[in-house]
């Protein structure tokens, strides 16, 4: 969120956002495939003692109707999070980057088209 | 930034439309209204899979049976992904569960009544989570981020519901004499409780929830969208609603009933609803009977 961020997110682990102190359970993260052209996406979270068992939850969670191709079960630990805006939305003009900056070139073509029409004999 | 200064930000934020991620920075009320709202939601998951479990040995059909077993195995999935996001807020899932047996929190009114008939499943599977889709549905845009993301799995698994509940209500629309008088009953008495599920017309302005916009709407939309769209559909299959005032206004487009006891409702929430103890007391001995497991799983952890 914009309203309000602590200093050096970008360096804090999501694993904070958890505070797992019962036992020795951990979050890991459920990420699905849909099709196997398909992106991962993040579908959402258990938590286990191990990977194998978070392995058995995240396939009776997430994949009851055969919507998934594969899914991803990753520690939350390993998770490094960037969410500084400084970084991911840095101040200056981006849009030379995108091709919608190009659209120019439609009116440069039908123009360069007319020139050569006009040149031929 | 003071606090103050802080949470006056924060409100700005959520009531603008923005999110807020688990992450992220909150104010100690809204945290507190995000675990109990949520956690009440996980609650009324996982109580309303009792009722419906019931009947999975007496489903008429092997086909009902399925059908029946995949939506109880969805709803306790539900509860699972829920508890997970109050997980995240701060409150671990034991003291969840205890609180729930103990009666110290509380799950939805319509999950303290009794299930008499086949012709409840399908009522509850019909109309009971058509009412939760219609909460849900407004969830999507909760500002709780991880909360709303969920809830795109949760409609998306109970669109199957809904129309696996409208099915059994047609077939025994569509079936005997006996079957018709048994969909009726059972339709007259769930009404009730029905009308009670997005609970009392608070004012917005005092309805702190809607104030954070942890829920987007006010519960008397939510009932109106309701009615909006199933009266008519119950209508259409020659039943009958058991209340004289209900009707749509032409003039504003808003549905008049008959005031519901609210009284009721509160008395029922507090566990004073006619299967609240059963419900609560099956709940406790599946606990218990459990504790092995959990005793097992943290056994392993300690070995890993």
């Amino acid at each position: 969120m914009g309203a309000d961020r602590n200093p050096g997110p970008e360096r804090r682990r999501v694993a904070e956002a958890a505070p797992m102190n019962e036992h020795a359970l951990s979050v890991f993260e459920v990420f699905r495939q849909e099709k196997p052209t398909d992106a991962f996406t993040h579908e959402g979270s258990v938590v286990a003692p191990d990977v194998d068992l978070a392995c058995q939850y995240a396939l009776s969670v997430f994949s009851r109707r055969a919507e998934a191709y594969r899914l991803w079960v990753v520690p939350r630990a390993a998770i490094r999070q960037i969410d500084d805006p400084d970084l991911l939305r840095p101040p200056g003009d981006h849009r030379y980057r995108l091709a919608r900056t190009y659209r120019g070139t439609i009116e440069k073509r039908r123009k360069l088209r007319a020139r050569v029409l006009g040149e031929a004999p | 930034m003071t606090t103050e200064e802080r949470t006056v930000a924060f409100l700005q934020h959520v009531q603008g439309g923005g999110t807020v991620e688990a992450t992220d920075w909150m104010p100690d009320e809204y945290r507190q209204r995000l675990i109990r709202f949520i956690e009440a939601h996980a609650n009324s998951e996982i109580m309303g899979a009792l009722p419906e479990r019931e009947w999975i040995p007496r489903a008429p059909s092997l086909k009902r049976k399925l059908g029946l077993t995949a939506k109880v195995q969805d709803e306790v999935g539900h509860g699972q992904l829920l508890y997970r996001i109050v997980e995240d807020l701060g409150k671990p899932r034991e003291q969840m569960l205890e609180d729930l047996i103990a009666g110290r929190t509380k799950f939805h009114n319509v999950f303290h009544y009794p299930t008499g008939t086949w012709a409840d499943v399908g009522v509850i599977a019909w109309l009971v989570d058509g009412a939760a889709v219609i909460s849900q549905g407004a969830l999507l845009r909760t500002s709780y981020a991880p909360y709303g993301r969920i809830m795109k799995r949760v409609c998306w698994e109970e669109a199957f519901h809904l129309k696996h509940g409208e099915d059994i209500c047609l077939t025994l629309a569509a079936g005997t004499s006996m079957q018709r008088a048994m969909l009726q009953e059972a339709l007259t008495r769930w009404w009730g409780p029905i009308m009670m599920f997005h609970g009392p017309p608070t004012p917005p302005e005092t309805d702190q929830d809607l104030r954070w916009r942890i829920k987007p709407k006010p519960n008397d939309t939510l009932r109106q969208e309701f009615l909006d769209h199933y009266v008519p559909q119950i209508w259409e299959l020659g039943l009958t609603l058991p209340d004289p005032q209900l009707r749509k206004d032409s003039a504003t487009g808003r549905w008049g009933y008959t005031e519901p006891d609210w009284g009721e409702l509160r008395e029922v929430i507090r566990g004073r609803g006619p299967a609240s103890q059963v419900r609560l007391a099956f709940r406790r001995l599946t606990y218990e009977e459990g504790a092995w497991v959990r005793t097992a799983i943290l056994g392993r952890s300690a070995a890993a």
